[in-house]
């Protein structure tokens, strides 16, 4: 399977995060869907494409958080992870109960470890 | 059955003295609660509390069906751990009541002691206390300090992308320690505005002047002309920062603020829906026009994450000899105001 074929959505408020992340996950050999900044942006693409998997920040500022983009991944049968400064009590992680959880920073190996969790990407690069 | 005619009112300790005064003040009930008949006998001021009427009969499950049903398996664990005839026969925790279209969320703190006959328990008897007011407070709290934590590790993650960004276009140890330290005054800045407006969106003008100040420059270096005022959205405000710690360091370094004479006027206006940023400097050394060269993470900051968060475009050039840097970006909507 091409690597390319393992893409992952990211949605992410903060640019510099996001952009950190992105290379993360392309370092491992995934190819990057987003990011997004916002959940208006993250549905929209999500009506247009499918990714393999997500990772999402939770607090996306503004009082707004990803629960929705969540929920619709749920939905597709989209596997995902938060990325969060959150701890992992709080009322969201506990509603996607089981979802993987990583507290920020984050780093290479643990974007790894954490999309292992969610599809077979020791095959890829 | 009355409060007054029952020999477990007829206390000895000083916690149920102190309990007696306290409900002379007024928050606080007494209950009784028999576990053999599983009937409870509760004064005017429970029943109050839970909105029972007065000659209601109250039995366990009536009392129950009032606790909030998140908490009723605590409920009805600490009622078994208070009977139960090996334990110490007390009882204090804290449950929420039912909330209902009328009835605001209600905490309460139950604290009892139950009396046992031959390894048999005969009578809980205790008080519960109206705590809503502290446990609110207490709840506003926990979401503060959770808040908070969620801040600070999203800017550790700032500050870990910053090494990483920061390192790939640096050459020595000395020039990273020195860009490093930049940024880090520059998150510390915002941090400092942020706090000062309780975490909300920050007018842009605030930011400029914490920049300003941690570099000593004036309004004779640093001339600003502001027609209304501009809101950056409270995740942005880092960035925000960083942007102008990093103009105000070129400038020092490289463009007029390094001329004695040299100054930089600064302006925000909105024009054609958009509000747009000026850092124009005057009397800098001659730089050929056309863009500034791409120089590392100080141009990402300027000309990608800046305009990306802030949904607009920038600009870093040289025209005439001046170096200017413009940013356009959305107007936010004002809040509260």
């Amino acid at each position: 399977m091409a690597p390319d074929d393992f893409s992952v959505l990211i949605l992410e408020d903060q640019f510099l995060l996001a952009m950190d992340l992105a290379s993360k996950v392309e370092q491992i050999g995934c190819s990057v869907i987003g990011p997004y900044r916002n959940v208006q942006a993250a549905m929209q693409a999500l009506e247009e494409i499918v990714p393999k998997a997500a990772l999402l920040d939770i607090n996306l500022g503004q009082g707004s958080t990803s629960e929705p983009v969540a929920e619709k991944l749920q939905t597709l049968g989209v596997p995902f992870a938060f990325i969060t400064g959150y701890s992992s009590d709080i009322p969201i992680v506990q509603r996607f109960g089981g979802v993987p959880y990583s507290s920020k920073p984050i780093d290479v190996s643990k974007v790894q470890s954490l999309l292992a969790t969610l599809m077979p990407i020791d095959k890829a690069s | 059955m009355t409060l007054e005619q029952d020999n477990y009112l007829d206390i000895e300790d000083a916690q149920n003295r102190r309990n007696a005064a306290a409900l002379a003040a007024g928050n606080i009930g007494v209950f009784e609660f028999e576990p053999q008949s599983r009937r409870a006998f509760w004064d005017d001021r429970i029943r109050q509390l839970w909105g029972a009427e007065p000659h209601d009969e109250i039995d366990y499950d009536y009392v129950v069906s009032k606790v909030d049903p998140r908490d009723r398996q605590l409920h009805d664990d600490a009622t078994a751990s208070a009977l139960d005839p090996d334990g110490n026969g007390e009882m204090d925790f804290e449950y929420r009541l039912i909330a209902g279209p009328d009835r605001p969320e209600t905490w309460v703190r139950a604290k009892a002691k139950c009396k046992f006959e031959n390894g048999r328990p005969i009578m809980l008897v205790g008080t519960v206390e109206d705590i809503t007011v502290r446990k609110l407070a207490e709840l506003r709290n926990e979401l503060l300090l959770r808040e908070l934590q969620h801040r600070l590790k999203n800017t550790m993650a700032v500050v870990s992308t910053i090494v990483n960004q920061s390192r790939r276009t640096t050459d020595s140890v000395d020039e990273l320690a020195a860009s490093l330290t930049l940024r880090l005054r520059a998150l510390a800045g915002a941090q400092d505005v942020l706090q000062k407006n309780s975490w909300e969106d920050v007018e842009l003008s605030y930011i400029l002047q914490d920049a300003a100040d941690a570099f000593s420059l004036d309004e004779q270096r640093l001339r600003t002309t502001w027609d209304d005022t501009y809101l950056i959205p409270e995740q942005y405000v880092m960035s925000m920062s960083l942007a102008l710690y990093e103009l105000a360091s070129n400038s020092l370094k490289h463009g007029a603020l390094k001329e004695a004479d040299g100054v930089v006027d600064i302006s925000c206006k909105q024009i054609d829906g958009q509000n747009v940023f000026v850092w124009k400097e005057l009397g800098g050394p001659n730089v050929a026009t056309g863009p500034l060269p791409r120089t590392g993470f100080g141009s990402v900051l300027l000309l990608d994450v800046l305009p990306s968060e802030l949904e607009g475009t920038a600009s870093y050039m040289a025209e005439g000899g001046e170096v200017s840097y413009t940013l356009n970006f959305k107007p936010t909507v004002q809040n509260g105001a």
